[in-house]
């Protein structure tokens, strides 16, 4: 007897796809051609663009988002368009906008076709994939699409700029191995492919999964264990665990991070999870000071 | 004739034991981090961490799971007297689903195995609550009551995962799915403590079971107190089935396919199908389990993969080898 909750299992491996491919993407896509000057109407349906669509100073041209973007206050009292991951047609279509900004994943393709045929112009900007290079990519365009090009040259100015001088604070130190973890039970890490491995790498830390093929890999214990991480960071995903489940996991006591007290989960929210200009701008230095610690204070 | 019905019965025990211990070690010595043999036999530091602390209470949580499961579903079967009924139909796995994601939207997650387990227990209770009328115990009743509170579990599942941010998805998801993954000891020793006990307990019960697997009229004339009987088989096999489901989230085919598995093999007395159903389960786990920390190292796959297509295939297997035995 299939008992309901293995129907919903199989429901749900649907839905897998969306959730762990979910940040593998769509390739990129320009601008719908059918949109018309400047838009003043924008929904945006992933924190990256609306945090992108803020440091443009478009914050009054956004009439909806999803919950996601819920930790910024600018977002506060703009209409929401249904649920996380469930964006729903009618409200997009309600608020009457000129440009719809689509994440790549499976459920919001869906809604990026049928806002085509409604001649809804949408566009969508390859985020995970393209890794920090897609982060520029994307202010570039976004500034292009609002005509805000100047703007955009100054925060990818500043964008850059950061990368530098993270780059000349690490010069000449050691490069500790990093853990982040994405996921807990069971375990997710970021690997090659991730904007966060990118990340690791630039704040110079070496990333202990960097030899894995996939963007975000399930692991077990052991592996990190054998790996031996001296920083191991919490990215703050939704669900606050903390540090203390991980020191009380067994076998992890003997873990140099562990051992030296060098556990952090205390980044900002969303500060190094959403591929916005802030990943680059406040998450790319916070990183490179808990990876560096004393060094860098 | 009984003599050698017992000699029989101990080789049974003592073959599935030896092949336990063969699986242990041999789960104990692969894993995605390699140790050479030379440092298992003198590990470091690190190799002994991993050896010791997170690949023993592992092949420990998968035993008593896999146990927890066999047996529960030889308990389930034999008392519903259906092919098809296994641990998680009563009904059992919705209530820790329902309670573990309740636990993560809470951001309560430190306590997941604790709110599965509370879970459990409210379905369990609901569903006697229900199906006693009269002082009664009807196991039709029981059985149609138990697949319905699944069912409106699951359904509150999908209600609050519609609602909930991608991240705790994720975690209400896997665990549904099914994992070993637990790492803290103080829930594994909880956990297998009270299953042992619970199979243990269980293992009185044999005769019980072998009447009431006749019908209950017949084991009503056969003189067993049918209704203390049901009751009592009930809330042990849910426990241990809850207590299971709690620590490992919901891996399937388990509790349904070893006890027929061991049936085809041993028979359908149940003094003797019920420790074995329990050690099979143990060794199907612990092996399946292996394989998913192994197949692809060092990624990991979900258990529930494994005992799903392995099972499954091995059993329909079977079926077309012989014919399936049932009741006595």
């Amino acid at each position: 007897m299939s008992t309901p909750i293995q129907d919903t299992t199989i429901k749900i491996l649907v839905l897998v796809q969306a959730l762990l491919i979910g940040c593998s993407n769509l390739p990129s896509e320009g601008p719908a051609s059918s949109l018309r000057g400047v838009p003043q109407r924008i929904v945006s349906l992933a924190p990256a663009y609306t945090e992108t669509l803020i440091e443009l100073g478009l914050a009054d041209r956004i009439v909806g988002v999803t919950p996601y973007s819920d930790y910024l206050a600018e977002t506060k009292n703009i209409r929401k368009v249904g649920g996380y991951d469930q964006p729903s047609l009618e409200k997009i279509v309600s608020l009457k906008p000129d440009l719809v900004l689509l994440a790549g994943y499976v459920g919001q393709r869906s809604i990026g076709e049928a806002l085509e045929r409604l001649g809804i112009p949408v566009a969508t900007f390859d985020l995970r994939a393209r890794g920090i290079e897609g982060v520029f990519e994307m202010v570039q365009g976004l500034g292009e699409l609002c005509k805000r090009e100047e703007q955009a040259r100054e925060i990818l100015a500043q964008m850059q700029r950061t990368i530098d001088e993270v780059k000349v604070w690490t010069k000449g130190l050691a490069r500790p191995r990093v853990y982040v973890e994405v996921g807990y039970n069971p375990l997710f890490t970021c690997a090659k492919g991730s904007f966060i491995h990118e990340l690791i790498a630039m704040s110079g830390g070496q990333n202990i999964a960097s030899d894995i093929n996939k963007p975000y890999p399930r692991i077990s214990p052991e592996f990190v264990i054998e790996r031996d991480p001296q920083v191991i960071i919490l990215p703050c995903m939704g669900r606050r665990y903390g540090k203390q489940s991980l020191l009380d996991r067994s076998g992890w006591q003997n873990i140099s991070a562990v051992k030296a007290g060098r556990v952090y989960d205390d980044l900002g929210p969303q500060i190094i999870t959403i591929p916005s200009p802030n990943l680059i701008l406040n998450g790319l230095p916070e990183l490179a000071r808990r990876i560096h610690g004393k060094e860098l204070w | 004739m009984v003599e050698r019905k017992l000699k029989r019965w101990i080789t049974l025990i003592v073959l599935l034991s030896v092949i336990l211990a063969a699986i242990s070690l041999l789960a104990l010595i692969l894993g995605p981090a390699r140790i050479p043999l030379a440092e298992i036999l003198h590990p470091g530091q690190a190799a002994r961490a991993i050896l010791f602390k997170v690949r023993l209470p592992r092949i420990v949580l998968g035993f008593v799971v896999g146990a927890a499961l066999g047996v529960a579903g030889v308990i389930f079967q034999g008392m519903f007297r259906n092919p098809l009924v296994e641990p998680y139909t009563l009904g059992v796995s919705g209530g820790a689903a329902l309670g573990v994601s309740l636990s993560v939207i809470l951001q309560v997650d430190r306590v997941l195995p604790l709110s599965g387990f509370l879970g459990a227990l409210g379905a369990i209770w609901l569903v006697y609550f229900i199906a006693r009328q009269r002082g009664y115990l009807r196991i039709s009743m029981l059985l149609l009551t138990g697949v319905m509170i699944s069912f409106i579990s699951s359904a509150l599942i999908l209600l609050l995962m519609s609602l909930v941010h991608r991240e705790q998805l994720h975690g209400i998801l896997f665990w549904i799915m099914g994992t070993m993954g637990e790492t803290n000891l103080g829930f594994i020793r909880l956990a297998s403590v009270f299953i042992l006990t619970g199979i243990v307990i269980s293992f009185f019960f044999a005769r019980d079971l072998n009447a009431l697997s006749l019908g209950e009229e017949e084991a009503f004339h056969l003189g067993l107190n049918t209704e203390r009987t049901k009751r009592i088989l009930f809330a042990l096999g849910s426990l241990v089935a809850g207590a299971a489901v709690s620590v490992s989230g919901m891996i399937g085919f388990v509790g349904l396919l070893i006890p027929h598995f061991v049936r085809m093999t041993v028979g359908t007395d149940h003094r003797i199908l019920l420790p074995c159903s329990g050690l099979a389960g143990g060794v199907f786990l612990i092996g399946a389990d292996t394989l998913a920390r192994t197949i692809i190292s060092p990624l990991e796959l979900p258990v529930g993969v494994v005992t799903g297509i392995i099972g499954g295939s091995v059993f329909i297997y079977l079926l077309t080898r012989r014919s399936l035995k049932f009741g006595r």
